[in-house]
């Protein structure tokens, strides 16, 4: 399994806008949708300081990720929001602190999605193998939104397999996403200042799936990359439930700065 | 299974209660703090720690805490983070043998920094230390040899039990909050061997400091966990390994302290290739012909971790026994200056390091090894060594250790460093403030 982080990188690299086509573009927009609906909830919420969202992206990605997995409307299923709450909250508030086109926040979280859906089948088990590789999936989602590339995307990688959450006791979930998605966050934006991770992090036989799933190495590999997040289509938060801002999200959240989408409805405090 | 119901809890008030520290213990304590300060001090312009510092002063909001070495104050767990990463980023720092865990990594940062931002006594602060370092190493044990075999840190996962447990006993939590604090370090466990090589290695203790901070702190907001379940422990302990023992975890607690076994390590790079240096160094007083050969014969666990047979940079040439036996035969020292770039990719080191070869032998312990070198001629020198320096068995002395923690720190902050060993060695009758101070020459407070 010799260079499959690298091949993972590679095809993540590969996910650009044109890749949110109809087949996915529902499951996106209903994430973003929901991302938007929860933002718009908490910026009403008394919170200290440090940690009102718009301030700094580590604690944006934890409020919006854990938010969006208590508000996971009746219709989603929990596994795809375990994946989905990290992954957009890691992109969302990386976006907001840096300028990132719409369609890329699409294509970011698109990478992250389908990095969990790859994993979580190495591990052969969902809810587990999900859980344990949220962070990971944070990261490139974070990573995307940063336009990390090459070496620094894999380290992103292999920094946020470093930062698992949830491998060995699962507190509640929706504080697993939110220190998932922050995690996330931290190992791209580390990423981006040359900090260096293992170029093997997911195959390594002390890795990943080695030491965290507690699978053989063996089990990894980058088939079909890029066609699994369609067939979670049936599984997506539907638009309809997210108070029409997931329809608004899947008018808009293509044109644009991904900024300037979370800006039409958190104007005061996420505007930088 | 072995071992059911709650370990925890007991450790939670072995963690927070008063404490009349032995003197051995005590000194121990002393040795870890100095051994971490200075390195944190000494790499405090590691590339590392130049991009953690790059990302850290865009998030810090409130200067609570100093970073060791560094014009920059920012919140304790930001600044415990960047010194956990200095500390290990030369893997220079410590190891307790039993675990492989690194305690004074995660340990000392997070407690320097609670201890800065909360004003305690020096007194407090070696306590914490000591505390923190117990409670990293004992997770250690309870969690069994399998859970390193099968490729966790420990420095990352169990630090950050320690890590909490200093934070949490100078911000002055009570038993059951540390127990539910540690149940978020439960989930949070993170750290895997892939990173070996890489600087994600020392971003192990870092997160695991900044994890185990933030834990308190929420602790302290009244947004904690509860403790774990009996059943959920044992679950725990099951789910990241294959021989847990969690009664290792409280056994003879207060009797036996792991932190008189921490060991201080001679050499900047992974532990179970210092037998092998210290064999090469003494080979090298030996050598008069040019050298056609180097056998090298180790426990297997060596070539598991530092197998690295070509390293490309000074990073990875910390996990190459081919490059350790190398330069304990050329330089005859194995300090930051031999594990760095240029160092490794020198026509000398590369060729010798290309007449390496290593045969692993079970009967050997992880801290012996035997070394032969063939010279040209055909006279052959042979050399075994029985316990590594710096092992439990070889200890390094007080002096040892000063002079290495002087040798870190004198480039970073010049004549302090003395005034910093000194106070280190005294830190019972020294104030934290005047340590930080040293630390951080030239930062406004």
């Amino acid at each position: 399994m010799n260079g499959l982080t690298r091949e993972i990188g590679r095809r993540i690299e590969s996910i650009g806008p044109e890749a949110v086509g109809e087949g996915v573009r529902p499951i996106v927009s209903g994430l973003v949708g929901l991302a938007l609906t929860v933002a718009e909830a908490e910026r009403d919420r008394p919170r200290s300081d440090t940690t009102s969202l718009g301030v700094e992206p580590l604690a944006d990605a934890s409020a919006l990720a854990s938010a969006m997995f208590g508000a996971r409307p009746q219709g989603s299923v929990d596994s795809l929001m375990t994946l989905g709450a990290p992954v957009v909250g890691a992109a969302l508030a990386t976006a907001v602190h840096r300028p990132c086109s719409g369609a890329m926040l699409g294509a970011a979280i698109l990478a992250g999605c389908e990095l969990g859906l790859l994993l979580a089948e190495m591990a052969g088990d969902d809810a587990a193998g999900l859980g344990a590789s949220t962070a990971t999936c944070a990261a490139v989602s974070a990573a995307r939104v940063l336009d990390l590339r090459g070496g620094r995307l894999v380290s992103a990688i292999g920094i946020g397999a470093s930062s698992s959450v949830g491998a060995a006791a699962a507190l509640d979930a929706a504080w697993r996403a939110g220190k998932s998605a922050s995690n996330g966050v931290l190992a791209a934006l580390l990423a981006e200042a040359g900090f260096t991770g293992p170029a093997d992090a997911i195959e390594h036989p002390r890795g990943l799936l080695g030491a965290v799933f507690d699978v053989p190495p063996e089990a990894g590999t980058a088939a079909g990359f890029g066609n699994r997040i369609g067939l979670m289509k049936s599984l997506a938060p539907p638009a309809t439930q997210t108070d029409g801002l997931g329809e608004k999200a899947a008018g808009m959240w293509e044109m644009g700065r991904a900024s300037e989408l979370v800006a039409a409805v958190l104007p005061d405090r996420m505007r930088r | 299974m072995n071992g059911t119901g709650s370990v925890l809890p007991r450790l939670a008030g072995f963690a927070v209660r008063s404490l009349d520290l032995p003197e051995e213990v005590a000194g121990a304590g002393r040795r870890t703090l100095l051994n971490a300060l200075a390195l944190a001090v000494g790499a405090a312009r590691h590339p590392a720690v130049e991009a953690a510092c790059e990302v850290v002063s865009r998030l810090t909001r409130c200067p609570e805490a100093s970073i060791p070495g560094r014009p920059l104050r920012a919140e304790a767990e930001w600044a415990a983070f960047v010194a956990g990463i200095a500390v290990h980023a030369e893997d220079y720092d410590d190891t307790h043998l039993a675990t492989v865990v690194h305690p004074g990594a995660p340990v000392v940062p997070a407690a320097l920094a609670v201890a800065e931002m909360c004003g305690s006594s020096g007194l407090e602060l070696l306590e914490a230390v000591v505390v923190g370092v117990e409670v990293a190493c004992r997770m250690g044990l309870g969690l069994g040899p399998g859970h390193f075999d099968r490729g966790w840190h420990l420095t990352g996962s169990t630090g950050r039990y320690g890590a909490a447990a200093a934070a949490a006993r100078l911000a002055g939590l009570d038993a059951a909050t540390l127990a539910g604090v540690w149940a978020r370090c439960a989930a949070e466990t993170a750290g895997i061997q892939a990173a070996f090589g890489t600087m994600t290695k020392p971003y192990h203790p870092g997160k695991a400091a900044y994890d185990g901070i933030l834990a308190v702190r929420d602790a302290l907001d009244g947004r904690c966990p509860s403790p774990l379940s009996a059943e959920q422990e044992t679950t725990m302990f099951h789910a990241l390994g294959p021989d847990p023992d969690p009664p290792r975890v409280t056994s003879e607690l207060g009797v036996q302290w792991e932190t008189t076994l921490n060991t201080f390590k001679p050499y900047a790079c992974g532990i179970v290739s210092h037998p092998v240096i210290d064999a090469a160094v003494e080979a090298r007083t030996r050598v008069t012909d040019g050298i056609t050969r180097i056998t090298v014969t180790v426990n297997p666990i060596v070539l598991d971790v530092m197998g690295v047979e070509e390293p490309a940079n000074g990073l990875e040439s910390k996990f190459s026994v081919f490059h350790c036996a190398a330069i304990g035969l050329l330089d005859g020292m194995g300090g930051p200056a031999q594990f760095s770039d240029e160092r490794v990719n020198s026509p000398d080191t590369t060729a010798l390091r290309r007449k390496v070869g290593v045969v692993t032998d079970p009967s050997l312990a992880r801290d012996a090894a035997r070394l032969a070198v063939d010279l040209e001629g055909g006279r052959r020198i042979e050399v075994g060594v029985d316990h590594a320096r710096g092992s439990v068995e070889r200890p390094m002395t007080d002096e040892d250790l000063a002079f290495k923690a002087d040798a870190s720190m004198q480039p970073v902050i010049g004549d302090a460093a003395r005034c910093l060993i000194d106070m280190a060695y005294s830190i019972e009758a020294s104030e934290v403030q005047d340590i930080v101070r040293l630390a951080t020459p030239g930062v406004a407070r």
